[in-house]
């Protein structure tokens, strides 16, 4: 190890250093960190300061661990990993860090837990494990998580989130956010409060290509698309479009139009519908389902004409595909087709029915192939 | 067997069709050829609209001849035996039903308007001829002449779906066996469907032997299909697909699966609606996907207004033959996106090309392209579109990707942000990427990229946005080149997020340009020294952590921030403009560094006092 460290104050002298220069009016807030040491990191609404304050009431200990260099506009902070000391602290104590509004914030951690709590900022940066915890955030968030999950609750942010081995949990959030998980599960959540919040009377717009969204409030409508995963949707009261590729769905609380497309079973519960002003003049709900099956429960006072019709490819036996448990007048006769080819290798069974149920009212369209239509009351 | 067969159709189109009781009065031939006389009809009367008009074969009687227009309630070529024929002339002959089979229709320039083709099999129609209908069943015909259809599918009363099938659809070839000699346009202005070969049978095969066009003027959920479960479909000349729908992607498509093949030119132009060729399908009962194969022997011509065309999909292939490209024509790819998921481009010396040049008259509108997983291309590309997300394929020949759309915001949640690259891509030939306005765009947003011939990055326009490049680590095996003229001094980052997966410069690194640019967990293997140049006021170098430069680095900025990375030879860094420059340091720089200053004041600072410089010899 013929080598020679010189700590590099050298290079100050190459340079001629001129002393700090603090002035940057208008600029946004910069916060750099660097923890090159294991331990968690908690960041929170700043509003005392116009800068970033660290560390509050950190131990002596963590003192000599976690070094600061501030200024006006920006704040570092930097920690060195100490495995080739002896006798020196490898893991740092909880970072506490307040955030002014507005503020960039660059993050590089080891393994820790980050918690994001009531910040108003553009966060940016990665970690290689640990959970990463943001709470009622606002602003931009770019983040990776290499080893441990993400979760994000009511929080409105713009920009990418990656559980490159973990899982990703959101819940109330709002924005044009990216959200990868290429070796997890993603799970999405809309609470009942999700539109107390104001600007978010939005119908909403979600897209997800694998994962599980529950959405307990869908009181605006919208358009959910999701992949493969499970799809619940509570209380739809606005037209909803609903577009899956191989999905498990239940809808509650379904009083407005819905379209409907998914290969797998569906669930719905329908509500006397309570449809306004132009909604009155919307196409009918529309239900197609492929290679799964579909139960629609509706109360014995629904008003509505009900479209059901499912297709079988090569049926066995006579069984009627489409079950029920009402009254056998309300349905009317069944039309049952059966279409043969040339060559007698499949049959393709159509089995229909058109029933008004109570005052009629709202149309709805049910194309089940290759499965059950169940009609329940409850 | 094929008399069941059609019962069985009959009986299912007959469970749609309103009935009634008809008077059938019947063709006798015993006068002369003339429809309008009523001594040639068994009620002696000219078959008026109460009336079905049966005409069957004859022997040494004339086939009836209209010599005016002429409405009734149905023709019935069907019972009473095949061998039948009419002669339309130029004249009009409306009917609520047609129903034939094993008979013939002469024409010339004449029409048949009917509500319901009931079943037509094993026609021939001669000359050339219009027919207006809603719904129906066609198979097994051969049409001589010049066909143009009107066709306005709707669904009866009763059920409501763009989908339902039989019920509210005009159906050709059912089993696959129509042929089209002549020209052919089929317009369509109903909701319902318009299928091709439905249910082929092994052998079934349909034929446009002239031009074919298809135009869809229904503006609402609508689906129109080719050879959905088997069977193959001939286009022996160009094959013209209007789609003027507008509904939207999720509810107009026209599909093309099972084996298709295009000999000539095929034009689609969307206003809106999706065009689908190279779709896997499942056979019925059994759901596993089979092989299905679009064949392209020409160029495919397309002009997007919106909608989206889509090549390949699943199991679906579509096979590019040499010499055969994409190409544009009219006003081009304005918006809309085209989805690459799985085609085969045979090798040859001409580039494939999707070109949607930005139109500032059309600031709203998008082009998207994208390449799925496992597509592998075999021919110089060059993509020009607003959107392109490059998902894991193979590039084997020459790239060059341009990217001009602004940012993306849609949704509260979605997959690669319909922008962003998932990455995981090899690119075997000299490439090109072009970042033409300087908006965000992520490659290798999930997984490495890896290229292993030459890179060329550019970074252009005025919007002071971010360019992730190899954000979660990539392979540059060949010499990159990277240049930024963002006049807004937009971002260029590499490796932000690639924190365990490296970004590895295994060859040469040259930057020149305006901006920011970004650079984390980088190694730099080449044999020459990276050269970074930058020359704008404000243009910032920054070092993240992770960094290591094995051959040092010759860095020009105006401002300069270095942290947590090692440079193992001589290192030069150059700062322009005046300001601090705070770094955190802790570097390791080996041999020399050299820190030049030309600003007039200010200096570049490395905080931490952890910096290390080792003498080596």
């Amino acid at each position: 190890m013929n080598k020679l460290l010189l700590v590099l104050t050298i290079a100050y002298g190459l340079l001629g250093i001129n002393g700090y220069v603090y002035a940057q009016a208008n600029a946004a807030f910069t916060l750099e960190i660097l923890l090159n040491t294991d331990g968690d990191l908690r960041f929170t609404k700043e509003t005392g300061n116009s800068k970033a304050t660290v560390n509050k009431g950190r131990s002596t200990q963590n003192d000599t661990l976690v070094k600061v260099f501030e200024s006006t506009s920006e704040v570092k902070v930097y920690t060195t990993s100490q495995k080739n000391k002896e006798n020196r602290k490898e893991k740092h104590d909880v970072l506490t860090i307040g955030i002014p509004d507005l503020s960039q914030v660059s993050i590089s951690t080891k393994i820790g837990n980050i918690n994001i709590s009531e910040v108003y900022a553009s966060i940016s940066g990665s970690m290689e494990g640990g959970k990463l915890t943001v709470d009622n955030m606002d602003g931009a968030i770019e983040m990776v998580n290499e080893l441990g999950d993400i979760e994000i609750n009511n929080s409105t942010a713009n920009g990418v989130v990656i559980a490159r081995n973990g899982n990703l949990n959101l819940k109330n959030v709002s924005g044009a956010m990216a959200s990868i998980a290429p070796q997890g599960k993603i799970t999405l959540n809309i609470d009942s409060d999700f539109y107390k919040k104001e600007q978010k009377k939005q119908p909403l717009l979600v897209r997800l290509a694998e994962g599980d969204i529950n959405i307990k409030d869908a009181s605006n409508g919208g358009t959910v698309e999701l992949g493969k995963g499970n799809l619940t949707v509570n209380d739809v009261k606005a037209p909803l479009v609903i577009n899956c590729e191989q999905s498990q769905i239940n809808l509650t609380g379904v009083e407005s139009i819905v379209s409907l497309k998914n290969k797998g079973n569906v669930l719905v519960r329908l509500n006397n519908f309570k449809l306004t002003g132009d909604d009155k003049d919307s196409p009918p709900s529309t239900y197609e389902i492929e290679n799964g099956d579909f139960t629609i429960e509706i109360s014995l006072t629904f008003n509505g004409i009900f479209e059901l019709w499912v297709t079988e490819v090569n049926p066995s036996g006579n069984n009627l595909p489409i079950l029920t448990n009402l009254t056998p007048s309300l349905l009317g006769k069944v039309s049952v087709i059966d279409n043969a080819n040339l060559d007698n290798t499949f049959n393709i069974r159509e089995t229909s029915y058109v029933a008004t149920l109570g005052k009629g009212g709202p149309r709805i369209t049910i194309h089940v192939t290759n499965g059950k239509l169940n009609v329940k009351t409850y | 067997m094929q008399n069941l067969i059609l019962s069985l159709l009959l009986l299912l189109l007959s469970f749609f069709c309103s009935s009634h009781a008809q008077t059938v009065n019947t063709w006798t031939g015993n006068v002369s050829s003339d429809w309008n006389n009523a001594g040639n009809w068994s009620l002696s009367v000219v078959p008026d609209s109460t009336h079905t008009a049966q005409v069957k074969y004859l022997a040494e009687k004339p086939y009836p001849v209209l010599t005016g227009n002429v409405q009734i309630d149905m023709l019935d070529m069907f019972n009473g035996g095949n061998g039948g024929a009419v002669y339309i002339g130029e004249h009009e002959l409306k009917m609520n039903t047609f129903w034939g089979s094993g008979s013939s229709v002469y024409s010339q320039n004449g029409t048949l308007k009917c509500k319901t083709i009931r079943l037509c099999t094993g026609m021939d129609f001669f000359g050339n001829l219009t027919i207006y209908t809603d719904n129906g069943v066609q198979n097994g015909n051969v049409y001589h002449g010049d066909l143009t259809v009107h066709a306005h599918p709707h669904i009866p009363t009763g059920m409501n779906s763009a989908q339902c099938y039989p019920c509210g659809s005009m159906m050709f070839g059912y089993s696959g066996t129509d042929t089209f000699k002549g020209k052919v346009l089929i317009h369509k202005t109903g909701p319902g469907s318009v299928h091709f070969g439905i249910f082929p049978s092994s052998t079934g095969q349909i034929v446009f032997e002239k031009p074919f066009t298809f135009i869809e003027d229904y503006q609402g959920a609508t689906m129109v299909g080719f050879n959905a479960y088997g069977g193959t479909t001939v286009f022996k000349d160009t094959a013209n697909f209007i789609l003027n729908n507008r509904t939207g992607t999720a509810y107009g498509y026209l599909t093309l699966r099972s084996n298709i093949t295009f000999e000539k030119p095929v034009f689609v132009y969307s206003e809106g609606m999706s065009w689908f060729a190279g779709q896997g399908y499942g056979k019925y009962g059994n759901n596993e996907p089979l092989p299905t194969k679009t064949i392209l022997k020409d160029h495919l011509y397309f002009q997007l207004r919106g909608g989206d065309i889509g090549l390949g999909n699943g199991t679906g292939l579509v096979h590019f033959e040499s010499n055969v490209t994409l190409k544009q024509y009219g006003e081009g790819f304005k918006n809309g996106k085209i989805t690459i998921g799985r085609i085969q481009l045979d090798s040859d010396n001409s580039t494939f090309e999707i070109i949607a040049p930005y139109d500032p008259l059309f600031p709203n509108l998008r082009s998207y392209v994208r390449f799925e997983p496992g597509l592998i291309v075999d021919r110089d590309i060059k993509i020009v579109a607003d959107y392109i997300e490059l998902n894991g394929a193979t590039f084997n020949k020459s790239s060059h990707f341009l990217k001009i759309g602004a940012s993306h915001n849609w949704g509260i949640a979605y997959w690669n942000g319909y922008n962003h690259s998932t990455g995981g891509n090899t690119f075997n030939g000299p490439t090109k990427i072009t970042n033409a306005f300087g908006y965000n765009w992520k490659l290798a947003g999930s997984y490495p990229d890896v290229f292993n011939d030459s890179l060329i990055l550019e970074y252009k326009g005025n919007v002071n946005q971010v360019w992730d490049i190899a954000a979660s680590g990539s392979i540059f095996n060949g010499p990159v080149i990277v240049n930024s003229t963002n006049i807004a001094l937009g971002d260029v980052q590499f490796g932000k997020f690639s924190s365990t997966n490296k970004v590895e410069f295994r060859n040469d690194l040259k930057v020149t340009g305006n901006g920011d640019f970004y650079f984390k967990n980088t190694i730099h293997t080449g044999n020459l020294k990276p050269e970074i140049l930058l020359n704008a006021t404000g243009s910032t170098l920054r070092f993240d952590s992770g960094n290591t430069f094995s051959k040092g680095i010759n860095a020009t900025g105006s401002h300069i921030y270095i942290t947590a990375s090692k440079f193992l030879e001589l290192s030069t860094f150059k700062k322009l403009t005046s300001g601090n420059d705070d770094s955190i340091g802790s570097n390791i720089f080996h041999s020399q560094v050299q820190f030049l200053n030309s600003a007039a004041s200010g200096s570049i600072r490395l905080l931490s006092g952890e910096d290390q410089l080792i003498k080596t010899n």
